[in-house]
């Protein structure tokens, strides 16, 4: 092996060996921002859950579908929530719901939600006779 | 040469990987925005009927058409049939309010590269009983299922 074909060799190898490098910090770098970017999701995930099982030990039926949308507000703003995530909270369209949106950093749309307090068997009159249906 | 290759190779597999843990994670987020736009449209197609033709609450789909026209009329129902929610469009697929609990399914349209998805919902009546209004009550409803439909 001549000093010429030893010196090509060993410049094919080094860059060879820096650009691997760089293609493992990239993935790695990839690797750690996706694992962040699962949490987030799953603490917005988390939430909404939490979200839900609160609408649901609420007391059903009784009072006025305003009054209900009220209650559904107040109960999805005291959830404490995790850094990272932003809520905004708003009555629907139709007047008669709440939507919940969570931002989730990174996340270009965020995860939102409908809750409709008649439908929840929030308000309205109350059930009689059956169990309420709210486990 | 051939160690050359062999590092470079290596590299650009755990790149491949890295990309398609990233492409699982957008199809994850994708699957859970669905999620949340058919659990919406539920909340006001149910909302929808219960304000405006709560009479439908009995009839299973199918007799929307027929005995349904007695207490709602064609252009009310064809508006329950198909709607949208948070942005997307959304189609009735199946109410069945016979079954207990009564199941509800809806069918979420296409978007960009996403398929069309269909969520099931298991929804709590409570029959009515004098002095109350004639029709059910509801008192509960749940996304329960989420699947694909085969374009």
């Amino acid at each position: 092996m001549s000093l010429l074909e030893l010196l090509i060799g060993s410049t094919v190898f080094a860059s060879a060996a820096g650009a691997s490098l760089q293609l493992w910090a990239l993935a790695g770098a990839a690797a750690v921002a996706e694992e962040r970017q699962q949490q987030r999701m799953e603490l917005a995930e988390a939430a909404l859950v939490r979200a839900e099982s609160a609408l649901r030990r609420l007391a059903p039926g009784g009072v006025d579908c305003t009054t209900a949308a009220s209650q559904v507000l107040q109960v999805l703003a005291a959830d404490p929530l995790a850094p990272g995530l932003v809520r905004h909270l708003e009555t629907s369209t139709s007047g008669d719901g709440v939507v919940l949106r969570l931002v989730v950093d990174g996340e270009a749309e965020p995860r939102q939600r409908l809750y409709v307090p008649a439908v929840l068997g929030l308000c309205g009159p109350a059930p009689q006779g059956g169990s309420g249906g709210n486990p | 040469m051939g160690a050359s290759m062999v590092l470079l190779l290596g590299s650009l597999s755990a790149h491949t990987v890295s990309l398609q843990v990233r492409l699982q994670g957008i199809r994850e987020q994708q699957q859970r925005q669905a999620e949340d736009r058919l659990a919406s449209a539920g909340q006001q197609l149910l909302a929808d009927l219960y304000r405006s033709h709560p009479c439908l609450l009995a009839l299973p789909l199918e007799h929307w058409d027929s005995q349904g026209l007695a207490c709602a009329p064609a252009q009310a129902i064809a508006s329950l049939r198909a709607g949208q929610v948070l942005g997307r469009s959304y189609r009735l697929v199946s109410w069945q309010p016979q079954l207990v609990p009564a199941e509800l399914l809806l069918e979420l349209a296409a978007a960009g590269n996403e398929p069309p998805r269909q969520g099931a919902f298991a929804v709590q009546l409570t029959p009515a009983q004098p002095p109350a209004p004639p029709q059910p009550q509801i008192t509960d409803v749940r996304l329960v299922g989420l699947r694909g439909v085969a374009p």
